[in-house]
């Protein structure tokens, strides 16, 4: 244990302290309930403010590079709420098609890309911070990302009512951070999603769900045609004949006429 | 509405007009005669038409500007043009009048200035601003604006009747005429312009000429007098050269603000907007760069092309000293604002459009909007449309029914095949049974097979079999 200043108990000491702009209050935290849903109803049970937060830093750690996150936030980048979104140095290519089909206004969405490390973070602390998105998905690039820069960018989106989601390695989590939430994700099996709460304001960590993020017949390999029985050695249908319709009229002999 | 025209005589044009006025005695001199002298030679006893010898003997530090050949000089031309472009802020009707005066028509702008004492207002301060010694005229017609000047305080728009008797007392030796007709004017003893108002009008004319008829006639008013106002002005080209060559571009940001300012007066003067600007930076080794600051959308407002035009100006390097600086304003359009809202949403958010503009600006950035293309493999059904570009349109969402990534990887990378098996990043793939295919164009050889796989790091991958049985990465689920 660090040495405790003699002061500590001094009421300068406290007040100092808690008029910190880091400093979480408890009662603050518990007030703020009013969250985006996430889409996914076992994501929001486990969430103290029942989805993910209006605006602020969120991190989510998952091993690189981990496809499902943008099906996690599918949710989020959809819907009609006003406000733009941006995606930030994604590690792939975002499929315009799959994002529209999936509701995504292409109108609002931009993608942002770059090899310099301080020019994109400069204009993502800008982006986040004119007022102009309503969303933020930030793939941080290489390099040492300090929590001044975290704290910089967790202000510039509370300024700016942004949601800032920072995807970062799991190794990361082993560092402090300013972002009142922190989600660790990992995909046991394809489609298949587990979501760990590490950090969340005013709740308890450790909570995890499961989500399904793809549809049944992606997550299961279906059976190959050679395992199928041959069409030929399925007994044949037989014709039904209960609709009248299908049903031919008896064969009738002419009346016979006499002259 | 009846119309009202104001007539600014600048007297003083030809000497006043390549410097400005100047503090000193300055005569303009033809032939070895004064023919315009500035209030400092007045003041000393120097009046025009003296001979030169007699001036410079009045006054010892007297500066004497040659008139040039013709009757009026380019120089004059353009000083009297770039007053008529100024004066388009207060009406349309700006019709310039040489060898010195602007004739404007304000009888249909009285009201959108808040009447006639507000308008006088404006004019004054335009008068204050102005760099010429001007007089101001005002009258009914043209001519009578032209020769009624220097007018007695006015409180709301004069009467025609007023105007009439004014008129009625200007001497007739005062009278923009040929001297010769003056002259003759004069001879059966009138003294004043009203003094021919009661004579029959065809009796005037058989005497005095019918060209002077008419000018009377328009001059009344009882004639018409068009005149052409005129065209708006060519684009916004300014060009600022500096004493001393500058080094930095931090020194910019003055000259820059200047041009930008000139270039917003004038745009909303003509209720015009710009949606690129070119900036052009004369270099001391006879080079010349250009850059240029697009926006998303047209505008106006010098602040944002500033802050605009520095971003783009940080990431420049200089490769020498810079002599001048020039804004060329491109194609101005008519602006054509959208309908505000009445009650604004207190909590709306700023357009996008600014977002775009500013990180469309970064070299170092890449910004790209996505969009659906038309082409049939994966990879060319997607296209980036430039940030300040039209945005993408929503909907119609075709393939409804298919299965498609949502990360694509372009172009697609090669996979491993170890017993037959394709493996990526050294492990193998569970391939589905189901494949679609994709027909290439007509050069390719055979169709793409698509199908989807199992990755045991929990991967759902799209990959595809080339035509020479090669497996490929195409995109993640």
């Amino acid at each position: 244990m660090p040495p405790m200043p003699p002061d500590f108990l001094q009421p300068d000491f406290l007040q100092q302290l808690l008029t910190r702009r880091d400093t979480w209050w408890g009662r603050e935290c518990a007030d703020n309930g009013q969250g985006q849903s996430t889409g996914f109803p076992a994501l929001d049970r486990i969430l103290v403010a029942g989805g993910w937060p209006e605006q602020g830093l969120a991190e989510l750690l998952c091993p690189l590079p981990c496809p499902a996150v943008l099906h996690l936030l599918l949710p989020l980048l959809a819907g009609d709420a006003p406000g733009a979104r941006l995606i930030a140095n994604p590690p792939l290519r975002p499929s315009a098609a799959t994002l529209a089909q999936a509701g995504v206004p292409l109108r609002d969405l931009l993608i942002l890309r770059s090899g310099d490390r301080g020019a994109l973070l400069r204009a993502c602390f800008e982006a986040v911070a004119s007022d102009t998105l309503r969303l933020a998905l930030l793939w941080p690039p290489g390099g040492p990302l300090p929590a001044s820069t975290l704290r910089r960018l967790h202000l510039g989106a509370q300024q700016g009512r942004c949601l800032l989601i920072l995807v970062r390695p799991c190794q990361a989590g082993q560092q402090p951070s300013p972002a009142p939430l922190r989600l660790e994700l990992d995909c046991p099996s394809p489609g298949k999603l587990t979501v760990t709460v590490r950090k969340q304001p005013g709740g308890r960590a450790g909570q995890h769900c499961d989500l399904k993020i793809l549809p049944e017949h992606l997550r299961r390999i279906p059976p190959s045609c050679i395992d199928m029985p041959a069409l030929t050695r399925r007994p044949r249908p037989q014709p039904s004949l209960e609709h009248p319709l299908l049903r031919l009229p008896a064969p009738m002999t002419a009346p016979e006429v006499r002259p | 509405m009846s119309a009202l025209w104001l007539a600014l005589h600048f007297p003083l044009l030809a000497l006043e007009a390549e410097k400005g006025p100047r503090p000193e005695p300055r005569v303009l001199v033809r032939a070895s005669r004064v023919i315009l002298a500035n209030p400092a030679a007045r003041a000393a006893g120097v009046e025009p038409g003296m001979r030169l010898g007699t001036a410079r003997a009045l006054c010892d530090q007297l500066e004497v500007q040659e008139a040039p050949a013709g009757t009026e000089n380019q120089h004059q031309q353009q000083a009297l043009l770039r007053q008529a472009h100024q004066l388009l802020a207060l009406t349309p009707q700006v019709c310039p009048a040489p060898p010195a005066t602007v004739l404007l028509e304000v009888g249909g702008c009285l009201k959108l200035f808040g009447g006639f004492n507000a308008l006088l207002a404006r004019v004054d301060r335009y008068r204050l601003h102005c760099p010429l010694t001007s007089r101001l005229g005002i009258g009914p017609t043209p001519l009578a604006a032209w020769h009624l000047t220097d007018p007695p305080a006015l409180d709301g728009t004069p009467e025609a009747s007023r105007f009439q008797a004014w008129l009625a007392e200007l001497p007739l030796a005062d009278l923009d005429l040929d001297k010769r007709l003056r002259e003759r004017l004069q001879a059966p003893g009138f003294r004043t312009l009203g003094e021919l108002f009661p004579l029959p009008r065809a009796a005037l004319g058989k005497r005095f000429g019918r060209d002077f008829l008419d000018w009377l006639q328009r001059l009344l008013g009882e004639k018409a007098d068009p005149r052409k106002p005129i065209a708006p002005p060519r684009p916004f080209r300014e060009r600022l050269d500096f004493d001393d060559p500058l080094d930095g571009l931090g020194q910019l940001e003055g000259p820059m603000t200047r041009l930008l300012t000139q270039l917003e007066g004038r745009l909303n003067r003509q209720q015009q907007s710009l949606a690129a600007i070119r900036w052009h930076l004369h270099l001391n080794n006879g080079h010349r760069d250009t850059l240029i600051v697009r926006r998303a959308h047209q505008g106006h407002d010098a602040a944002t092309w500033l802050d605009l035009s520095q971003r783009r100006l940080s990431h420049h390097e200089l490769s020498a000293p810079l002599l001048g600086l020039s804004l060329d304003g491109g194609r101005p359009r008519p602006r054509n604002p959208g309908l505000a809202e009445l009650f604004p949403d207190p909590g709306a958010r700023p357009p996008l459009a600014g977002l775009l503009e500013k990180l469309a600006g970064e070299p170092a950035l890449g910004v790209y909007r996505p969009d659906r293309g038309d082409g049939h493999l994966p990879e060319e059904n997607e296209r980036g449309r430039a940030p300040l570009a039209a945005a993408p349109k929503d909907g119609d969402n075709r393939d409804n029914d298919r299965d498609r990534p949502l990360w694509l990887l372009d172009p697609p990378r090669p996979l491993t095949l170890r017993d037959q098996v394709p493996h990526w990043r050294g492990r193998p793939l569970t391939l589905f049974p189901q494949e679609e295919r994709f027909s290439q164009p007509w050069h390719a050889l055979a169709a793409r097979r698509y199908r989807v796989a199992h990755h045991p790091d929990g991967l759902c991958c799209w990959v595809f079999q080339d035509e020479q049985h090669e497996w490929w990465l195409q995109g993640f689920f």
